[in-house]
């Protein structure tokens, strides 16, 4: 399990990550290794401290002044690198963000090994790994079964999606690693502020689609979201109208969200806007045609057009 | 094929057919979002710094024809399509060695490509065929690349913060979304290519502006890379007759949310 660092912590969506490895390590009995890694300066014993009670068995940690910043593939990865080449991993997990995505891909890449992109991971009672993903509008299932391969299989876990272990007291066993050389190819030039990246974390999210025509509308779907915490997205179509900022897209290669409830708001339901929300998220769907496709994969519906059904809907929220 | 100019910047743009299934069929477009936007900034390069841009694909003509066909009317100098038929479901690692040995047929500076397919998103092609060139890579980047003498720039979202990351060339970059309204290219040029996709367009492209490749040509051989195959992972339809729940007021919607404890 690589632990992608948040400030001067490990970030929530690796502790997340760590947990479904701690599952997924139990119901397999095997060893949990997180690899963490951090410049001299950082505060090893309390990573350690946080990586042992979130379930980790063995940490294992390599420092060098190097190794600050958001993760890239050097020196990052490579540093993973040399961690899978000690322990020679069955699964390697990483949080599914911008850094463990261009990370993992690689890595796999570098292992020879099978790379699955955010599948949910079942264990078989004889220690079988199975690793699912939905794909295709949900109309199709793509499955590996870590066992047919004799391979490493490298995986991303989508954030948001798990909880973080708690409790354990057993101490973990701790490995200093040795760094190995950075060759560094990209480097920061500037980190700023996201301001619209409350979208990722939002519980609520409320969605504009084609079907939002004025600001009149849009400002409908603003009030609901304020009303219920959430955030205002848009489709691609919507920030192509310029209705909504590209920063607050939700689609494929935009903003990837999995709240808990995701309600779309004149949206057909296409797979570069549905590819974008997670696989446990509840969606509810306001469309003006019953026969569109996102009531096949919305949870909750209702028919109607914006409105009609938004200004029933914030009075009955508010 | 034409040869750039030797001083031209030497851009490949990585692309793909989208698919409805994962038999190839059934799309109900020929480029992801992802995949548009990449060829976006291949077309800013190429309009702005003069850049020779070769677009590649691996898969049969009668997949992958449309998708260089439209790169090629959007203003891309050439196009390149590997394919053996003995070839059949490689996984990313046995895609991303052929476009890495063409990457190295072809020559570049600058690879391109989606940050993620819309109905596979497993986006692993890009940091692999870096690795294979042993060339970095910064995945997710949005459209605004700035390219100077000393290589480019790229920006991404990540984790709440806005990344800017030098990277040297040559490089490949995935190319995620786009960060700005009416960038020069993005709009005039996604609606012409709406406009084609549209208009029922021969198959196959004029046969002097595509090369296609066999892997012989690519000093690769199917044995080498058939193995990949079972990396993939098995894919099957899900039988579903699922439906949303649809409640006929904004108050029995509600209602439904609080008693499901999806809403305070």
């Amino acid at each position: 399990m690589y632990i992608e660092r948040e400030g001067d912590r490990p970030a929530r969506s690796s502790l997340e990550a760590l947990g479904e490895g701690r599952r997924i390590a139990t119901s397999l009995g095997a060893p949990l290794c997180a690899f963490t890694a951090l410049s001299p300066t950082e505060d090893r014993d309390r990573e350690i401290s946080i990586l042992g009670s979130r379930g980790a068995d063995q940490i294992y940690l390599m420092q060098s002044p190097e190794l600050v910043g958001h993760p890239t593939w050097v020196p990052f990865g490579t540093a993973l690198y040399a961690a899978a080449e000690r322990v020679r991993p069955l699964l390697v997990l990483l949080a599914a963000t911008c850094g463990g995505r261009d990370i993992g891909a690689r890595l796999a890449a570098r292992l020879g090994a099978a790379f699955v992109a955010e599948p949910s991971i079942e264990c078989g009672p004889r220690g079988e790994i199975v690793l699912t993903r939905a794909l295709y509008r949900a109309e199709y299932l793509r499955r590996l079964a870590a066992e047919d391969i004799r391979r490493t299989v490298v995986a991303t876990l989508t954030p948001g999606s798990y909880s973080p272990a708690s409790g354990r007291s057993e101490d973990a066993e701790v490995l200093a690693l040795e760094p190995p050389s950075f060759e560094v190819a990209a480097y920061e030039l500037s980190d700023d502020d996201d301001p619209d990246a409350a979208i990722e974390h939002a519980p609520v999210v409320v969605t504009a689609g084609a079907g939002v025509q004025t600001a009149a509308q849009l400002a409908l779907l603003e009030t609901l979201a304020e009303a219920l915490g959430g955030e205002l997205a848009g489709t691609h179509t919507l920030c192509q109208r310029g209705l909504v900022p590209y920063s607050r897209e939700v689609g494929v290669g935009a903003r990837h969200v999995s709240p808990r409830l995701y309600i779309a708001c004149g949206a057909s339901g296409s797979a570069g806007h549905l590819g974008a929300v997670g696989q446990d998220t509840e969606i509810v769907a306001i469309n003006s045609d019953p026969d569109a496709p996102i009531f096949r994969v919305a949870s909750y519906g209702m028919v109607g057009t914006i409105d009609d059904v938004l200004p029933a809907l914030i009075e009955a929220v508010s | 094929m034409t040869e750039p100019a030797r001083d031209r910047l030497r851009v490949l743009l990585m692309v793909r057919r989208l698919r409805g299934r994962p038999d190839g069929s059934g799309a109900p477009e020929v480029l992801g979002r992802c995949e548009r936007a990449a060829l976006t900034v291949a077309l800013t390069l190429r309009a702005e710094r003069d850049a020779h841009v070769t677009a590649i694909a691996v898969g049969p003509a009668r997949r992958e024809d449309r998708v260089l066909a439209m790169a090629l009317r959007a203003g891309c100098d050439a196009a390149v399509r590997v394919y053996d038929k003995q070839l059949h479901n490689l996984d990313y690692l046995g895609i991303a060695n052929i476009l890495a040995a063409a990457a190295n047929h072809v020559g570049f500076d600058l690879i391109l490509c989606g940050d993620r397919s819309q109905d596979e998103r497993q986006g692993a092609i890009g940091p692999a065929v870096a690795e294979l060139l042993e060339v970095p890579h910064v995945s997710s980047a949005v459209t605004d690349l700035e390219i100077d003498d000393e290589g480019l720039i790229a920006t991404r979202r990540t984790g709440g913060r806005i990344q800017r990351l030098r990277v040297a060339t040559p490089a490949v970059v995935p190319i995620a979304r786009f960060d700005r309204r009416n960038a020069a290219v993005e709009t005039g040029e996604s609606e012409d290519e709406r406009a084609l996709d549209d208009k029922p367009t021969p198959s196959r492209p004029p046969p002097r502006t595509l090369t296609a490749l066999d892997l012989g040509a690519l000093g690769l051989t199917p044995q080498e890379l058939k193995h990949r195959a079972q990396f993939l992972g098995r894919a099957r339809p899900v039988r579903t007759t699922r439906h949303a729940l649809v409640l006929p007021t904004a108050h029995d919607l509600v209602a439904r949310l609080r008693e499901d404890h999806l809403l305070e």
